[in-house]
């Protein structure tokens, strides 16, 4: 068992660019923290550093709040699981799962009950004399895994375990994972570009983009109250509509929100930013919103807008409705929206229709693309 | 087929086998002539019936052992041989290792060193080699044939070309499961290795099986004579008996044939993936 924590840690392999910046982050004792986001972000340096295959430029790395930037990566008692799973090709699965339990010097007998443990929790005890190659992708997976947890680590890393798994064995081991990890109680850090994965397997979830974290936060607060349009637009599936927003506020504190040609008026306590959206009167922002609040049909508090369907995608659950917001400007024609309806959506594309939404659903941000919130 | 197809695939039949063919008439007409009498090899060398073999007699095999001592020379290549591609195997892939995973400074500079080194012909320093040798008092031993020829630069240069193809993640995992630098060496990147281990052994003991000019320079006695030099002396000691050095060539030949034939799975496999990913 074991806390983690990265203190201002920054990692330059080439002078002008680092790889991570200022990074800080702290997990818990058993918690599991998932950093996502776009190739290059920094997530899988994060994670080597923690290993240990990748020394630090500056900042500290702690583990159980010793500073361990200069111990060697054995002596971390961390295990990793990589991308291609790394299991060696030479050595059956047995030799594989053995082989930690060797370097450690455990004694011959108590590293085979360890290996036929873990074995046995992983189902793998049929394939021990088996080689990696003649395994399948969600058995070398689960080799790799068990690999990484039997020597019973304080920290347990994953680095992007199940992007090389079909779409069908992703779910599933997905749900392995988080039952291991809940059984186990490991300290655990998951990296992964995959937001479902992140949502679904993350106590928390640290977004990351250009070598900066952007937010950390439990899975629904980050879908609640991203603190950024990056967040916003990488949380969710599809992410949020970001647009073009002209803001207009009344003295009686009303606001005005002008999408393209059309106006949607509220006061500025329903508004998410609250009070605060009346320091940017007459200022051009940016809108977010949700795929989940369009609305096809009328509603309580919902004010119609015009849109300009583009295409549908049927889902069976649910349709993807790929719109635009009639505009005057011929800019704002990029600004294509997608809406997620229940069910079977049935206008036709090119089409004319009107979607509601619920003024106080609406995002703010300010033009460096951080929230306005009250 | 169509014909235009079949036109073409003869062809190029015929022209593989006349390449084929180029390359194997001199070995037949050695294992032929190592059977006749001295007489008739020569008598026969200009028409069909030299490639025949004749009057199969082991007379000429007799004659090797008996001229010169070719078990002594057989030992001397044996072992001559054999220590320069073990002890090369360890130093070259060691050095090649180096190159290709660890970071230090001037590395870079060494690998243009080494790949500029692959260039010099040993007949280009065979005379300052000559004077460095004689000034440590290594003439006429097995030693001046070994030392300098345990490292090589086109070894290294394989080795090296082969362990940057491989995928690191393996060594980064035995990293963190405990293995230090020997052990993930010897236990993880070896066993991986083993194609270009196999292509640098067969080529290391072809090089130095055939050796001669070094030999030739440094040596006088038959105690350290390697089997080239042996064939040689048959020039030397009249009469000039084709159908003993044909005798002889053959049972040079044999060990070479036997090493290749045992590692010509690897070496087709190594030579395979070093020379197109490398």
């Amino acid at each position: 068992m074991a806390r983690v924590a990265f203190r201002q840690v920054s990692k330059y392999f080439d002078a002008a660019i680092p790889a991570l910046r200022q990074f800080s982050l702290s997990i818990d004792d058993g918690e599991f923290v998932v950093l996502v986001g776009p190739s290059g972000c920094g997530k899988s340096t994060a994670l080597r550093l923690l290993a240990g295959l990748e020394t630090v430029s500056t900042g500290e790395i702690l583990i159980d709040d010793q500073i361990v930037n200069d111990t060697s990566p054995q002596l971390r008692n961390v295990a990793m699981v990589f991308q291609n799973y790394a299991l060696y090709p030479h050595m059956t699965v047995y030799d594989n799962l053995v082989f930690p339990l060797k370097m450690a010097r455990i004694a011959a007998v108590a590293r085979d009950e360890q290996v036929r443990r873990i074995a046995a929790l992983l189902d793998l005890t049929e394939l021990l004399a088996r080689r990696p190659k003649q395994l399948s992708g969600g058995q070398r997976q689960r080799v790799a895994m068990g690999r990484a947890l039997v020597r019973d680590p304080s920290v347990f890393l994953l680095d992007e375990p199940l992007s090389n798994l079909d779409a069908k064995l992703r779910a599933q081991i997905r749900a392995d994972i988080a039952r291991l990890q809940r059984e186990l109680g490991k300290t655990t850090l998951y990296v992964t570009h995959d937001q479902v994965e992140a949502m679904t397997l993350g106590h928390r979830v640290a977004v990351m983009n250009q070598g900066e974290l952007q937010q950390i936060g439990t899975p629904a607060a980050l879908y609640a109250r991203p603190r950024n349009t990056f967040v916003a637009r990488f949380i969710g599936s599809p992410g949020m509509n970001i647009l073009p927003l002209q803001l207009t506020s009344a003295v009686d504190g009303q606001v005005t929100l002008t999408l393209g040609r059309q106006s949607i008026s509220l006061s500025a306590a329903q508004c998410q930013a609250g009070h605060k959206v009346l320091n940017y009167n007459g200022q051009a922002l940016l809108a977010g919103l949700r795929p989940e609040a369009f609305h096809p049909a009328p509603r309580p508090h919902g004010v119609g807008l015009s849109i300009r369907i583009v295409a549908v995608e049927y889902l069976g659950h649910e349709s993807l409705v790929y719109f635009h917001l009639p505009t005057d400007d011929e800019r704002d024609q990029e600004h294509e929206l997608v809406a997620r309806i229940p069910g079977q959506f049935h206008k036709p594309t090119d089409s004319d229709a009107v979607f509601f939404i619920d003024p106080a659903a609406i995002y703010l941000f300010a033009n460096d693309g951080l929230v306005i919130t009250a | 087929m169509s014909r235009p197809r079949l036109f073409t695939t003869v062809l190029v039949y015929v022209l593989l086998f006349s390449l084929a063919l180029m390359f194997i008439v001199p070995i037949v007409m050695m294992l032929a002539g190592s059977f006749k009498a001295d007489a008739r090899v020569l008598l026969e060398a200009g028409s069909w019936r030299g490639y025949l073999p004749a009057d199969m007699g082991l007379q000429n095999y007799r004659d090797v052992f008996e001229r010169v001592p070719f078990l002594r020379y057989l030992l001397n290549s044996v072992f001559i041989s054999t220590t320069i591609v073990v002890a090369g195997l360890l130093v070259n892939s060691l050095a090649g290792y180096a190159l290709a995973r660890l970071r230090w400074p001037g590395r870079d500079s060494l690998l243009l060193g080494v790949i500029a080194l692959m260039i010099i012909p040993l007949e280009a320093i065979a005379v300052p080699l000559f004077y460095e040798v004689t000034v440590l008092g290594w003439r006429d031993t097995y030693l001046v044939q070994i030392i300098p020829f345990i490292a090589n630069a086109f070894s290294i240069y394989l080795f090296y070309a082969f362990f940057i193809d491989l995928p690191e993640a393996l060594e980064e995992a035995a990293r963190i499961d405990g293995a230090g630098p020997w052990r993930i060496f010897f236990s993880i990147v070896v066993p991986n290795a083993r194609p270009v281990f196999a292509t640098v052994a067969i080529l290391t003991f072809l090089t130095q099986w055939g050796a001669f000019l070094w030999p030739l320079m440094v040596t006088h006695s038959e105690d350290v004579r390697p089997l080239p030099l042996g064939i040689a002396a048959f020039y030397t000691l009249p009469p000039l008996q084709w159908g003993d050095i044909f005798a002889f060539g053959v049972m040079m030949v044999i060990p070479v044939l036997f090493i290749f034939v045992f590692f010509q799975h690897w070496f087709v496999k190594g030579v395979a993936t070093t020379g197109i990913k490398g």
